[in-house]
């Protein structure tokens, strides 16, 4: 896992940083003493959206043993769904978003039966250089088609000011999203026999099998239910900021540590988690010189790794 | 009486709070060959481990020809001669069979730079002692398990040891050349070389050995030869499970099981009396049960042969290139159908592949009418069986709820809601633990979810692997009980134990498999003496 993430980590620095463009304009219109007030705020809407990144890709991982790196990739063609249907065809958001999550839905079982499913019981590696090529094809199709310019939806949604707090709309709007997302997916799996399925799969694949549960199904349900929730981190994303196709490798990163601090297929410790680096993101770019912030939370990342290897809340999906 | 060759002294190791080997004491003589047996997780290899240096001991001495190597490492061990095999052959895959003789260093770094005309003749010999020349430019990946077998042998001859271990030598090998390598090892053993073995085929063991130390639970129960280990109360106790009365022998448990089935024979029939739901299994079974010792019942089961549900026909299978089982035919019968057998011997694998869950290279399985040769776990679910996994396989991070409505995963939300009242019923004991985590249970407990959660699925046919294994005794008569339960509702249960002696109270029909074989096949009636069912069980014929 470390090793894996290893090599990604070069690629950091050159990319943009995530919810800069929130930031800087917190920085110039709040240096007051409400300033802490108006971090966490910042924080708890770049923490929301990034437990939502996360929550697909925990998932994944509890139920399969998946790690999927394609996972920012699938962002990317959520984000470019919502843009191009947008600039292309005049769709308003309301229905981009569902479009992104159903499409990428779809993307995801196809993914799964025509690679993933073949390879379930070979080594992990296996998996994960499968994912790995199919987040570069993915990358590579969405330069070719939407070339490597930054776009942008040009909402214009601008903010709402609550108590002296000031709140970009667009990040409310997807931070609203995000909240409802996670309780609908919460519900299905608490609620419903099909959930349950799924996060007794995700405890014991041999004992699924033998309460009837046709483990393959879940499988490619699980993850196009991941690839769903990816599309949706990215569908929203375009809501508040600029988008490129490199966007969803730094958001990833992030996504790696948030499930592994909050406990590997933990669905509320890819929530804490998210929360956590929300606010180690958004203190440290206000206090830290650079990308300061970055590296503070790759230091939380290995205490975390060393002081408690299981995560902050480490079990199964169903915690 | 000569000095050992190797010697141990209150050898102990541990792993965490689990004692694998608790102050073994054992003494090898110089060009005897010493058999080390046991069932599984009594330690015998954790003592191969230790002894070669590949454990750190955590208390005793290992003593090798006058020498302390208590602390030595592997490798030294190997030079001093001390050769041992390991359970699974591990030969350099990538290396030809002779090139892996030429890769054993015996004299330091130096014999690594250039291979001596020496090493080639020993290896030469070595190859043609063996009758391995005809592959010995074949890869040693390309070659069988057996073969590997013989090519670890070899290796550890290029040592020329004055000691070997061999940890299984013939598992998973085929008879024929079974019987050639332990040709080789008499040869050899004819010549001087002294040989300690562990082995779970007792006609190995018997044929063999000229003295044989019993493991059981990390202690040596005691040793000496082939004949009185085996007639001994203790190492009966060890392999078939310890009885409730000292004195009673086997066939008391078989009266007292005959009289169990005969007072719970009202109930049964009360059962199938109100029960349109139950399909008649019930009360041939308790008419199984209740005359189990005449001679009616032979009859009275031929009459009921056509509901008899699952039928698996000359099955083989097994892991890898691993043959596990060869040629098996069972079936479920009404009652408790058991199948008995030491370790290793292919119960679980055998269960498994019934259940579908381990696919069959060939033969056949039915289940009634159905063909279910080629179907998987959860699809044979809907043919009605269902398979309680060992530890119970419960899904410790879902509540007892969670877990039980799971179990009806496969049928309507009406059904499920009447079928979690019956479960309730049945276990009551679950009923106050329904939003408790499975994980938080305790192994007993945790074993009553897996028979709730199996009821659930309203099966007629009930695998059970191993239920009563890691529970103390009082807890596994409940197991027992709770397969009973099964059965009076009407239910076959086929029944995978270590635990014969109790086993055999509640046996309808028996089975006894031995090295992937079946070495017995009858009403559990027929097994009346003790003698018979030891030499049965280990596999003796």
């Amino acid at each position: 896992m470390i090793a894996t993430m290893g090599f990604s980590f070069g690629s950091v620095a050159a990319l943009p940083s995530i919810g800069g463009l929130a930031t800087e304009s917190a920085m110039v219109a709040f240096i007051q003493p409400s300033t802490a007030l108006q971090l966490i705020a910042f924080a708890i809407l770049l923490g929301g959206i990034y437990g939502l990144v996360a929550l697909g890709l925990t998932m994944i991982f509890g139920v399969m043993d998946v790690i999927n790196f394609a996972h920012g990739a699938m962002m990317v063609v959520g984000m470019y769904t919502v843009w191009w249907t947008a600039t292309a065809f005049g769709l308003h958001p309301i229905l981009s978003i569902p479009l992104a999550v159903l499409g990428l839905f779809a993307l995801g079982v196809l993914v799964h039966l025509t690679t993933i499913s073949s390879i379930m019981d070979a080594p992990q590696e296996n998996q994960l250089i499968v994912t790995f090529g199919i987040m570069l094809i993915l990358i590579s199709a969405i330069e070719i088609t939407f070339s490597t310019d930054p776009q942008s939806l040009g909402l214009g949604l601008g903010s709402v000011a609550i108590a002296g707090v000031f709140l970009p709309l667009g990040q409310l709007y997807a931070l609203l999203i995000a909240i409802s997302a996670v309780v609908v997916v919460w519900l299905f799996l608490q609620r419903t026999q099909l959930g349950r399925a799924i996060r007794g799969t995700a405890d014991d694949r041999t004992a699924a099998q033998y309460v009837g549960i046709n483990v393959p199904r879940i499988d490619y349900l699980t993850f196009g239910i991941g690839a769903a929730l990816a599309g949706l981190a990215g569908a929203v994303i375009p809501l508040f900021q600029q988008i490129n196709p490199y966007l969803g490798d730094s958001y990833l990163i992030n996504a790696f540590v948030i499930v592994v601090l909050g406990g590997l297929g933990s669905f509320p410790g890819a929530l804490l988690g998210g929360l956590i680096v929300g606010f180690v993101h958004v203190f440290g770019q206000y206090y830290l010189p650079g990308s300061g912030y970055q590296i503070s939370i790759f230091l939380i990342f290995i205490l975390v790794l060393l002081l408690k290897p299981e995560g902050l809340l480490g079990g199964g999906v169903s915690e | 009486m000569s000095e050992p060759i190797l010697e141990t002294v209150d050898l102990r190791k541990q792993f965490g709070s689990l004692i694998a080997n608790d102050e073994i004491s054992l003494q090898v003589e110089a060009g005897e060959i010493h058999g080390i047996i046991g069932p599984n997780g009594s330690g015998k290899s954790t003592f191969f481990n230790t002894v070669t240096g590949f454990y750190d001991a955590d208390g005793g001495s290992v003593y090798f020809d006058g020498t302390d190597i208590t602390d030595a490492s592997p490798d030294e061990i190997a030079r001093r001669g001390l050769g041992r095999t390991f359970q699974i052959a591990s030969p350099f895959r990538d290396l030809s069979v002779r090139e892996n003789l030429l890769s054993v260093y015996t004299a330091g770094l130096r014999s690594g730079l250039r291979i001596t005309e020496g090493k080639r003749e020993r290896a030469q010999e070595i190859i043609e002692r063996l009758e391995i020349e005809h592959i010995a430019d074949h890869e040693a990946s390309d070659i069988s398990g057996g073969q590997q077998q013989l090519l670890e042998l070899g290796r550890i001859l290029m040592l020329d040891p004055q000691c070997i271990m061999l940890d299984e030598p013939t598992a998973g090998v085929n008879p024929a050349l079974q019987n050639r390598i332990l040709d080789h090892l008499r040869e050899l053993n004819e010549e001087g070389q002294t040989f300690v073995i562990i082995e779970h085929d007792m006609s190995v063991i018997s044929g063999l050995t000229d003295r044989v130390t019993v493991f059981d639970q990390g202690k040596v129960v005691m040793d000496g030869d082939f004949e009185t280990v085996t007639s001994d109360e203790r190492v009966r106790e060890a392999y078939l499970g310890a009885e409730t009365d000292p004195d009673a022998g086997l066939g008391d448990a078989l009266g007292a099981g005959s009289d169990s089935s005969a007072a719970a024979d009202p109930s049964a029939s009360e059962a199938d009396g109100g029960a349109a739901t139950t399909s008649g299994g019930g009360s041939s079974a308790a008419a199984t049960g209740a005359s189990a010792t005449t001679q009616v019942v032979e009859t009275e089961a031929d009459l009921i042969g056509e509901q008899r549900r699952l039928v698996a026909d000359d099955i083989v299978t097994g892991y890898g290139n691993h043959t596990v089982i060869d040629d098996v035919s069972v079936e479920s019968h009404d009652g408790v159908t058991c199948i008995f057998g030491p370790n290793g011997s292919g119960k679980s694998t055998l269960l498994k592949a019934l259940v579908g869950a381990v696919p069959v290279w060939s033969g056949s399985i039915s289940l009634g009418e159905t063909d279910i040769t080629e179907t998987n776990a959860a699809e044979n679910l809907q043919h009605g069986m269902v398979m309680l996994p060992q530890d119970g396989g419960i899904f410790g991070s879902l509540t007892v709820r969670e877990n039980l409505l799971l179990g009806g995963f496969r049928v309507d939300r009406d059904v499920r809601r009447e079928r979690l009242d019956t479960v309730l019923e049945a276990f009551p004991d679950l009923e106050d633990k329904l939003d408790a985590k499975g994980s938080s249970l305790s192994g007993g407990q945790q074993m009553m979810l897996s028979f709730g959660r199996a009821m659930m699925t309203g099966s007629e046919l009930f695998l059970l692997d191993e239920p009563s294994a890691g529970l103390s005794p009082a807890l596994v008569d409940d197991v027992f009980e709770m397969t009973q339960t099964l059965v009076e509702q009407g239910a076959q249960v086929i029944l995978v134990e270590q635990n014969v002696r109790e086993a055999l109270r509640i046996a309808d029909y028996v089975y006894i498999l031995a090295q992937g074989r079946l070495q017995f096949d009858g009403p559990a009636a027929e097994l009346l003496d003790e003698d018979e069912l030891v030499e049965l069980y280990l596999g003796l014929e």
